[in-house]
């Protein structure tokens, strides 16, 4: 039976690790890294974007293929990028897509037991599995190379309304704050735990847990309210970075925008 | 098991429906967040991270694997509705963004599933059960989870088994694969735990902190 208190703590410390290590990459200064938060937002969802509406396998190789060349010019080991990437979702994805090579009608490709399985169930599958990997590997490479208070900023200037930036920028923070209590209730129970959990009981565990965090979440919410009253805070919280877009961003721009006007091209044909 | 659908399940019109879909809704969200007292602006930022958290447990299910609960219908009935499609907006947002978890194209589908489906599903089944019927609050609660998260798990498998029928090379399974495999495993494994999970929220708020259950820190108290 796996552990409640157990497992939640290691979720917790993976995921305090985590971004602690996306930050270190963050810093760092390579390509990505150097480009303004709000272009590398806009190439994000156009480069996402692209891949998922492509239906041709090698289209969608070559954006992997690119993605691996950005991930290197922003001085991100490939190692731990490639595993980044294809631990859990696209493996997870290759093989909840196996089956269905079985499933879909077409010209036979080779038969196990009393199942055949057909050309065209074989290429969709490759097919589906490598669109997954190919954006999830743009999405770990956004990761790897921004900071939270940059995006936030980069939210606020594509008009999110202010108290939905102010909100998220807090989130953010108490997240950290918030996880380390989280950890510490799950040593602490650990501690003074004889025996095992049942499941239901670790469930009753964890309800509790949950509710004490929000009382705890309150008291933090009114006391933050009151620091944030005594520095002058007037309904929102203006993240302060100032944009000014270089030589980068415009060059990084134009390469975005001709990628996806080459990928058209290829697609459609010229007019 | 989450409930989070990557980016490459959902085929390009799925997504932007999402989008279209989620503007009103979220322009709405918008209406109840203005109406917020200034000193529950920075609340609702805790209770987000609160939310962000709630995610993050483990519980052990039935089949020896664990599952995530949403937390969806926890912030409901605690705030409410609204708050929840905003808590889980922003999460899901720094999620698909930052942690890998979710994606950008389906990001609207996952808000719709988590942040508007499963807290409305779970909070009117929440009231309804305790205003109609006249049942206990942490009973009702519970119930409401469960009926939320098999409602927004059912969702998915939907978005998820229409895909074949509009474009090949996304979600390869059909309505009749896709809705069972995400209903049942929501109905046996993560919706009990949700349901056990979310009842013992609210016994455990009500018991040591009647004041704020009863406050429901936000909703009741705005004008």
């Amino acid at each position: 039976m796996p552990d409640m208190l157990n497992k939640t703590a290691r979720e917790v410390l993976e995921f305090t690790t985590d971004a602690i290590f996306s930050e270190r990459y963050a810093r760092r200064n390579g390509l990505l890294q150097r480009v303004d938060p709000r272009i590398k937002v806009i190439s994000l969802v156009v480069l996402v974007g692209t891949v998922v509406s492509l239906q041709s396998v090698r289209l969608i190789a070559a954006f992997y293929v690119l993605a691996l060349i950005l991930a290197v010019a922003s001085k991100l080991p490939v190692v731990e990028f490639t595993k980044r990437v294809w631990v859990f979702i696209p493996i997870f994805t290759g093989v909840i897509a196996l089956p269905s090579i079985f499933m879909i009608p077409g010209e036979p490709a080779f038969r196990v037991l009393n199942l055949t399985a057909s050309w065209k169930g074989i290429h969709w599958a490759v097919l589906f599995t490598l669109r997954v990997a190919t954006t999830v590997s743009y999405a770990v490479l956004f990761t790897m190379t921004s900071r939270w208070n940059d995006i936030i900023a980069a939210l606020a200037y594509f008009r999110i309304p202010g108290m939905v930036v102010t909100i998220a920028t807090l989130t953010y923070r108490y997240i950290f704050l918030l996880a380390k209590l989280l950890l510490d209730a799950m040593h602490a129970r650990r501690a003074r735990l004889a025996g095992e959990l049942g499941m239901v009981e670790s469930w009753k565990e964890a309800g509790k847990h949950i509710g004490a965090t929000f009382i705890k979440a309150n008291a933090f919410g009114e006391e933050l309210y009151h620091a944030m009253l005594s520095r002058g805070y007037v309904n929102e919280v203006r993240p302060m970075v100032d944009f000014k877009l270089k030589g980068v961003d415009y060059a990084f721009s134009a390469f975005t925008a001709l990628l996806v006007l080459i990928t058209i091209i290829l697609v459609r044909g010229l007019p | 098991m989450a409930l989070h659908i990557p980016d490459g399940y959902l085929g390009p019109y799925t997504c932007v429906f999402f989008y279209l879909i989620m503007i009103p809704i979220w322009y709405k969200a918008f209406r109840w967040l203005k109406k917020l007292k200034p000193n529950q602006v920075p609340l609702l930022g805790v209770l987000t991270a609160f939310a962000f958290l709630v995610m993050m447990y483990n519980m052990p299910v039935p089949g020896g694997t664990t599952a995530h609960i949403v937390g969806g219908t926890i912030i409901a009935i605690l705030i409410s509705p609204w708050a929840a499609t905003v808590s889980l907006s922003i999460v899901l947002l720094i999620q698909a963004l930052f942690f890998g978890d979710g994606g950008i194209t389906t990001y609207a589908a996952n808000v719709f599933n988590m942040g508007v489906v499963l807290p409305f599903v779970g909070y009117y089944t929440y009231r309804f059960l305790v205003n109609r019927l006249k049942l206990g609050e942490v009973v009702s609660a519970g119930i409401g989870a469960y009926v939320g998260i098999v409602t927004a798990a059912t969702v998915a498998g939907i978005e998820l088994g229409i895909q074949p029928y509009i474009q090949p090379g996304y979600c390869p399974y059909p309505l009749r694969v896709s809705v069972p495999a995400m209903a049942i495993a929501h109905l046996v494994t993560a919706g009990p735990a949700a349901a056990v999970v979310t009842a013992a929220v609210v016994w455990y708020v009500k018991k040591s902190r009647p004041d704020l259950f009863k406050m429901r820190t936000i909703a009741r108290t705005r004008g």
